[in-house]
């Protein structure tokens, strides 16, 4: 089932980050994997708003086409170990800017 | 790192840098971010006093995630995974388990499950199944997996015996790494592979998994070693050699690349490039042959030539031709008469 979501809806409205991010919070509760946003849904001049807008979603369903076309697909490294890596020991973070690095 | 935990309460209080981590690996090419809940299950959380953030913890993981990949600006898009391994409280400053922390299976089963249901809940497409080495557990994860509904990978994770063999990761026991491959489930599962497994070792390990799965391989090798509660960035491989074992799973029939602990932005761009560089060649060696090899059309224009055979049939035929053409040329292993 594809079912399609604009978050804001109007162009240049005052939808914050935070109010957009509940909305992604709140749809990817309900929401099936299979979702793509409508390009009507942008633009918006906040950058954050216009990130939450360009909310591209690579349903499962594309990926698992890809897979059986014979396509590679690339996964991430270590999360865990990259956390600690840029710093994060325990329960205190050392200040380390990882841009510096 | 959480002396107890590991990396499941690193997500309190880190969600940007998270999310940070996240972005970068989709801006090297990460086509599949996974949220940072391997160790986040209630058996790791509520020994370490985390009891009552469970549901806090795997939720924001995931939402870093899905936060990433919406202020990220890839040309590429992105499916946002939720991590599921079987991991239980270990011995600090060791790798071993601690036998005194030990859950019961119906303590397991429940805590596979409530995280599963918790990944789904919380936004996640799919659920990797990460560091399968024990039947046991692996079995009660993979049913809790299935269970949510959502998509499944399958990571078994091996190392190599004293005897050269290769066997599932499981410290105190050399099992059979088919005892672990044999869980792949011929129904709900979409890719299975080693990961955090030497990359050394992952050819085999493959070989093995392909023997019981016939869907798409991963493959996601770690380096550097763990002693709880940290990794050991010891030793670890460089991108450029990284890259090349990369080609090499390619060619094995690896679908799904990528690393694992200890393994870095830079490692997913190698792993990329590997892609990019095989593909180019599985393109050139299908529509004709090796580039260096096509003056002999000039030499011999007009000649109808197949070729089927492959390089070295066409270069014997090439051979062959020129000496017919050339009769001071023969082929390569005869010698020329005097």
């Amino acid at each position: 089932m594809r079912r399609t979501v604009c978050f804001g809806g109007r162009a240049n409205d005052d939808v914050g980050y935070l109010v957009g991010m509940a909305r992604i919070q709140r749809w990817t509760r309900q929401a099936p994997a299979a979702t793509l946003l409508p390009k009507t849904a942008l633009p918006s001049t906040d950058e954050a708003t216009r990130a939450t807008h360009r909310y591209s979603v690579m349903s499962y369903e594309v990926l698992k086409k890809r897979l059986d076309a014979g396509q590679v697909v690339i996964i991430d490294g270590g999360t865990g170990t990259e956390l600690q890596r840029r710093g994060v020991h325990g329960s205190r973070r050392l200040v380390r800017s990882c841009h510096a690095r | 790192m959480d002396p107890a935990a590991w990396c499941g309460p690193a997500t309190l209080g880190n969600d940007k840098l998270l999310s940070e981590i996240h972005g970068d690996y989709i801006k090297v090419g990460a086509e599949v971010i996974t949220a940072n809940t391997y160790a986040s299950s209630r058996l790791m959380l509520e020994p370490a006093g985390y009891a009552d953030k469970v549901e806090e913890i795997n939720r924001r993981a995931v939402e870093a995630a899905l936060r990433a990949r919406a202020l990220t600006h890839a040309s590429h898009a992105v499916v946002v995974a939720g991590s599921l391994s079987h991991m239980v409280p270990m011995t600090r400053g060791s790798p071993s388990l601690d036998q005194g922390k030990m859950p019961s299976i119906s303590e397991m089963s429940d805590a596979f499950h409530e995280l599963a249901q918790l990944l789904k809940a919380a936004g996640a497409e799919l659920i990797l199944l990460e560091m399968m080495y024990h039947p046991e557990r692996a079995k009660l994860a993979v049913e809790a997996a299935l269970a949510a509904g959502l998509p499944v990978w399958f990571g078994l994770s091996a190392r190599r015996a004293k005897d050269g063999h290769v066997v599932s990761y499981h410290r105190s026991e050399d099992l059979p790494l088919d005892e672990i491959a044999c869980l792949i489930s011929t129904t709900g599962i979409d890719a299975a592979g080693p990961m955090h497994t030497g990359s050394e070792v992952i050819a085999d390990a493959l070989s093995i998994t392909r023997k019981h799965f016939s869907g798409a391989l991963m493959a996601y090798p770690d380096s550097g070693y763990f002693e709880m509660p940290n990794w050991q960035f010891v030793d670890v491989i460089t991108p450029e050699r990284f890259e090349s074992f990369c080609q090499e799973w390619i060619k094995a029939g690896v679908q799904v690349l990528g690393g694992c602990c200890g393994l870095t932005a830079e490692h997913i761009q190698a792993a990329v490039r590997a892609r990019a560089s095989t593909s180019n060649t599985a393109r050139r060696s299908k529509s004709q042959p090796p580039s260096r090899l096509r003056p002999m059309d000039k030499i011999f224009p007009g000649e109808n030539r197949t070729w089927g055979g492959g390089r070295v049939g066409w270069l014997r035929e090439a051979l062959a031709a020129s000496s017919r053409h050339l009769p001071c040329v023969e082929p390569a292993g005869h010698s020329v008469a005097t």
